[in-house]
């Protein structure tokens, strides 16, 4: 009962949030004339030529409040405008580049997070020793690398040095003629998934293929993130009392490590997936636009260069409920781990 | 040096340094101690004597960054006598929890928060005495199977047999491959139940000789769900699941207020009469020493000054330090009296005696060699030039 | 671009002395008389001891690290660099020096040779010019960038860490509007609608950045508000602003430090892709960012020859890198040997 109420109560402290996001979005639009407003409001593009009809419609012409109550209501309708760039509404386009991003992070979040965990555990318990040193030299040189420069790198290596070994893009030729020929069934549009689920092993391989440059970009550069935090964290459980009791106890070092240490030292990581899944889909947006990989990234980037102003505010709407939500999960999986967190 | 005696720990020259970073912190000195059988020796000293260190040291466990140089810990227990501070890991593992065991000061940061109180007791027991209870848990099943073949269903027969067979790998082999894979397989998993029954039965005896009322309540409770004496009580029962034949508690009540920490006492003592086992009370409280010990040390900065019955000590205290610390308590109708001077600090220690710059009584040979410990009377020990 | 440096310099360093001219202020004004001067000169003197020592003991740690040392040397470098450009890289013209000279407009790049001693990227743009004068965009976007949003950040988070109350609350949902949106995306979306340019980018990375250190000194402020001294202070009479000025903020110092060190390679990696994608500098404005995009066409050279164009993306990009991980080893360095949990082991 208290659980559900939390939730319903967080899920409701999301509304402001989510409502300052669009004021900002909203005060932004006001740098725009209203032509390129009137953007925001069209859904094909024949009603491209009635420009004067739709300015009229929605008041651009007039004060800002009117027009955010034109322009709320239309969000709430579902209409987040044209995009320009891809030619189609943006809420279909957020449709149609999903799949690819989330497929992109189906691979990426659980490698980050494994190796994180386990490089931070190992740099924790042999703390100043070489491992240690050079563990997180790593993490932090793969923090400071450009996740464009380094997804160019890779592609001189992997696809120019051997030759299209692992190729930018989501799928090679023939992969995207079974994707898109009729017999293939896209449940999910996740290459990987319906390729099992057409039991087609080709098209699973193809997109793996693709996607090995793209997610071991995200992941190096992620990396130090949760490495980090499980070093520092892992270090701190490691001096409390209980642990020190465990071995008392006569329990062998690896059950100290990885029953007692290691599920206290995740806590203050599970605080910081949150704020990963914020990093990893910045990352996104680079890693996808160097790798000419068709998802949401690729979109907003191709968006704002091309002052497609509607795609560009729909992708920080969108980006912004996922974060939203995103805390919220991580808020409740925290209050399930650790017994002493009550929820309210 | 070798002592021939029947003690049941004996701690012979201990040396045990800290290395921190503004130098290397001598903690002990050198210390002799003996612990005999089922007897209740006291340690007192001041904050940073050395005291838990001492306690830590008996089962190898110097808390970082201190490390243990040389010495001896003997254990004499089942006519052999083995030196702990030489055993290789898995038998020190062995002892710990099982031969020694420890209770803390802080009762709620000695249990982790994340399991419960019945998790962590079962820990210990599953860890030294798994036979017992896998045993246990193979007979309760067996009567398991055949009542199922009596009453004519195969398939759970069959499905207890099959648990059988894990235990029965286990028993053989603590990691045993079946026992591993099952554990990961949903269903198989729940072989551990009848396991799991049987240590729960146990652990609730266990927090019911704890005199904790609700014991099965309390099994499923977490540590911070508990108040702070039920949190020592529950340490205490961690610390005897397996009747240890030497208990260290290192200040278990000074966290507890005074009703609680009576309570605990009067446990302590009764259990280890149960038992038979020995205590180490570590603590610096005179008053808790003069209760329950039967023989009591006095260590300062590292060293040990004095060892006597507790009678014996009160009434004659003979160590300059002891007779200072005596002088300290305060009693109605005088001002407050303190040792004059403060502890040392350990990384230069003063040389030869190190209360030598407080004491009343120093001589220059007291700034020049340690003195030893020498036989003041029965069963009285003191390390000091100038004790009479 | 001297002179922005030179403001800069003297705002930290005001902030850092503001504490010093308030008291003194104080004292000449209450006091009046040179026996009670003397007296709170010393005091604060004597209260700032302790603090020096620590300080003096966390630069003897930071100087034994030898991921700190190698940090300060990248960032030495770089910043030697950045001074001495207009001799290592002379421009053509003095009033334009971030446009980096072009060689012709043919668009494929040329190895390195003794006109080009890094060779020129695509459009004949010079790369050895490009990266020397991009070391500048570099410290000038990250010092700018950081520096706007820690005064910022200072007045919007001591204020709601010190009042509390509504203005907590405005402040943090604020904040926590910001944080619902990474940075790089925000700060695309801000550019989108300014119009590219690096002004543009380096209003959007401060408008993004600022949260940061409302939120780092609100919590800073909130523990600082707990401890006794502050009530003590209060119940001598201080007033608000003083108590804020010369005892809260003062501690907030060291993970000010950390924060910023780390947010100047954030900072600058996060400029570059803006760059990258063609939001920030105008073409052929020495932008290291920019520059790498240039290389996009040719990261894979003709059968055969597959690096054949290595200099455009591997010479841009390592100074990119070695920038970012000076910042970045020198905070983490930092942070390590402030943390006062690690710190005496």
């Amino acid at each position: 009962m208290e659980l559900r109420a939390y939730i319903v109560r967080r899920l409701l402290l999301l509304i402001p949030v989510l409502v300052g996001v669009i004021l900002i979005i909203f005060a932004l639009l006001q740098f725009f004339s209203p032509v390129q407003r009137a953007a925001l409001y069209v859904r094909s593009p024949q009603q491209f030529r009635n420009l004067d009809q739709i300015i009229e419609k929605y008041h651009l012409n007039e004060p800002v409040y009117v027009q955010f109550f034109y322009w709320i209501s239309e969000v709430l309708k579902g209409n987040l405008g044209w995009s320009k760039s891809v030619n189609m509404p943006v809420s279909d386009a957020l449709l149609r580049f999903l799949p690819a991003t989330l497929e992109l992070l189906i691979f990426t979040v659980p490698l980050t997070i494994f190796i994180g965990i386990k490089l931070g555990i190992t740099s924790a318990i042999h703390r100043d020793k070489p491992v240690d040193h050079v563990t997180r030299g790593l993490a932090i040189a793969g923090y400071s690398l450009p996740a464009f420069w380094l997804g160019l790198m890779l592609l001189m290596i992997f696809y120019g040095f051997f030759t299209g070994l692992f190729p930018p893009g989501r799928l090679g030729l023939d992969a995207e003629m079974v994707v898109s020929s009729a017999s293939f069934q896209n449940y999910t549009y996740i290459h990987t998934i319906d390729g099992i689920l057409n039991l087609r092993l080709d098209v699973v391989l193809d997109a793996l293929r693709h996607l090995v440059l793209p997610v071991t970009t995200l992941t190096v550069i992620n990396l130090a993130f949760i490495m980090r935090i499980m070093r520092s964290s892992m270090l701190e459980t490691l001096n409390k009392d209980y642990i020190m009791m465990a071995r008392a106890k006569g329990l062998d070092e690896k059950t100290v490590i990885n029953k007692h240490a290691r599920r206290n030292a995740l806590i203050p990581a599970v605080t910081v997936s949150g704020y990963l899944v914020a990093s990893l889909m910045a990352g996104a947006v680079l890693t996808e636009t160097v790798f000419n990989y068709k998802g949401l990234g690729w979109w907003s980037v191709n968006a704002a260069v091309q002052l497609d102003v509607p795609a560009v505010l729909g992708f920080v709407l969108f980006i912004g409920t996922v974060i939203v939500i995103t805390n919220l999960i991580v808020d409740l999986l925290y209050a399930k781990i650790d017994p002493r967190i009550r929820l309210g | 040096m070798a002592k021939k005696s029947d003690a049941l720990v004996q701690i012979r020259d201990l040396v045990v340094r800290f290395y921190t970073y503004e130098g290397i912190v001598k903690a002990l000195s050198g210390i002799n101690l003996e612990i005999q059988r089922e007897e209740t020796l006291g340690v007192v000293g001041e904050t940073g004597c050395g005291k838990s260190v001492t306690a830590f040291s008996i089962i190898a466990l110097p808390p970082p960054p201190g490390r243990i140089e040389r010495g001896e810990v003997l254990l004499n227990t089942n006519g052999s006598t083995i030196d702990i501070l030489k055993l290789p890991r898995e038998r020190l593992q062995d002892i710990r929890g099982h031969k020694i065991s420890m209770i803390l000061q802080e009762p709620s940061a000695a249990l982790n928060p994340l399991f419960t109180i019945g998790d962590q007791i079962a820990e210990v027991l599953i860890r030294h005495r798994s036979e017992t209870f896998i045993k246990m848990a193979l007979e309760e099943l067996e009567r398991d199977i055949e009542a199922a073949e009596k009453s004519g269903s195969s398939f759970r027969a069959w499905v207890y047999r099959t648990y059988a067979g894990i235990y029965r790998s286990l028993l053989k082999n603590r990691r045993s491959l079946k026992a591993r894979v099952a554990s990961r397989i949903p269903f198989l998993r729940r072989y551990r139940r009848k396991l799991d029954a049987v240590l729960r039965k146990e652990v609730v005896g266990l927090l019911r000789e704890m005199r904790i009322a609700n014991p099965e309540g309390v099994f499923d409770l977490y540590p911070h769900e508990l108040s702070g004496g039920m949190q020592q009580r529950a340490v205490i029962a961690m610390a005897l699941a397996c009747r240890p034949k030497l208990l260290i508690a290192d200040e278990p009540t000074t966290s507890l207020d005074v009703t609680v920490q009576a309570q605990i006492l009067d446990l302590i003592r009764d259990l280890k009469e149960e038992f038979g086992s020995s205590v180490l009370y570590i603590t610096h409280n005179l008053g808790v020493v003069a209760e329950i010990c039967d023989r009591v040390a006095v260590m300062y900065a590292g060293q040990i000054c004095e060892v006597a019955e507790v009678k014996e000590l009160f009434k004659r205290p003979l160590h300059p330090y002891t007779r200072a610390l005596f002088e300290a308590i305060p009693r109605p109708g005088r001002g407050f009296v303190s040792i004059k001077g403060t502890v040392p600090n350990l990384v230069n220690p003063p040389p030869g005696c190190r209360f030598h710059p407080r004491c009343p009584r120093a001589t220059k040979i007291c700034s020049q060699e340690a003195p030893r410990m020498v036989k003041a009377g029965r069963d009285h020990l003191v390390a000091c030039y100038h004790y009479r | 671009m001297i002179a922005t440096l030179l403001f800069l310099a003297v705002v930290f360093s005001a902030i850092l002395c503001l504490p010093v001219l308030v008291i003194r202020g104080r004292v000449e004004k209450i006091s009046g008389g040179t026996g009670e001067k003397t007296g709170r000169w010393e005091n604060f003197k004597a209260n700032l001891r302790p603090q020096i020592k620590e300080l003096k003991f966390s630069l003897k740690r930071l100087r034994k690290s030898p991921l700190s040392i190698a940090g300060i040397t990248i960032i030495t470098f770089f910043a030697i660099i950045a001074v001495l450009a207009p001799v290592l890289a002379p421009p053509a013209d003095p009033n334009r020096p971030y446009n980096i000279p072009r060689d012709g407009f043919s668009q494929t790049p040329k190895p390195p040779n003794e006109n080009h001693p890094f060779g020129t990227t695509e459009g004949q743009f010079d790369i050895y010019y490009g990266v020397i004068w991009g070391t500048r965009t570099a410290f000038t976007v990250g010092l700018m960038v950081v520096g706007a949003s820690i005064l910022v950040g200072i007045v919007l988070g001591a204020l709601s860490g010190y009042f509390g109350g509504i203005i907590d609350e405005i402040i943090m949902r604020v904040t926590d509007v910001f944080f619902a949106v990474p940075a790089l995306i925000l700060a695309m979306a801000f550019v989108t609608a300014m119009g590219p340019g690096l002004d543009s980018v380096m209003k959007a990375l401060i408008l993004v950045w600022w949260p940061v250190y409302a939120r780092l000194i609100r919590g800073e402020v909130l523990q600082a508000k707990q401890e006794t001294y502050v009530e003590a202070a209060r119940a001598m009479g201080a007033s608000n602003f003083r108590i804020i000025t010369r005892h809260v903020l003062p501690n907030t110092i060291f993970s000010v430090l950390v924060m910023a060190s780390l947010d100047l390679g954030a900072v600058v990696l996060t400029a570059a892709g803006l760059s990258f994608i063609g939001l920030g500098a105008p073409l052929g404005y020495a932008d290291w960012g920019q520059m790498i995009s240039f290389s996009r066409n040719w990261i894979v050279g003709p059968p055969g020859q597959p690096f054949l164009y290595w200099y455009t993306v591997l010479i841009p990009g390592l100074f990119i890198f070695f920038f970012v991980l000076g910042w970045s080893l020198l905070g983490d360095a930092v942070r390590d040997i402030l943390d006062p949990k690690l710190r005496r082991k």
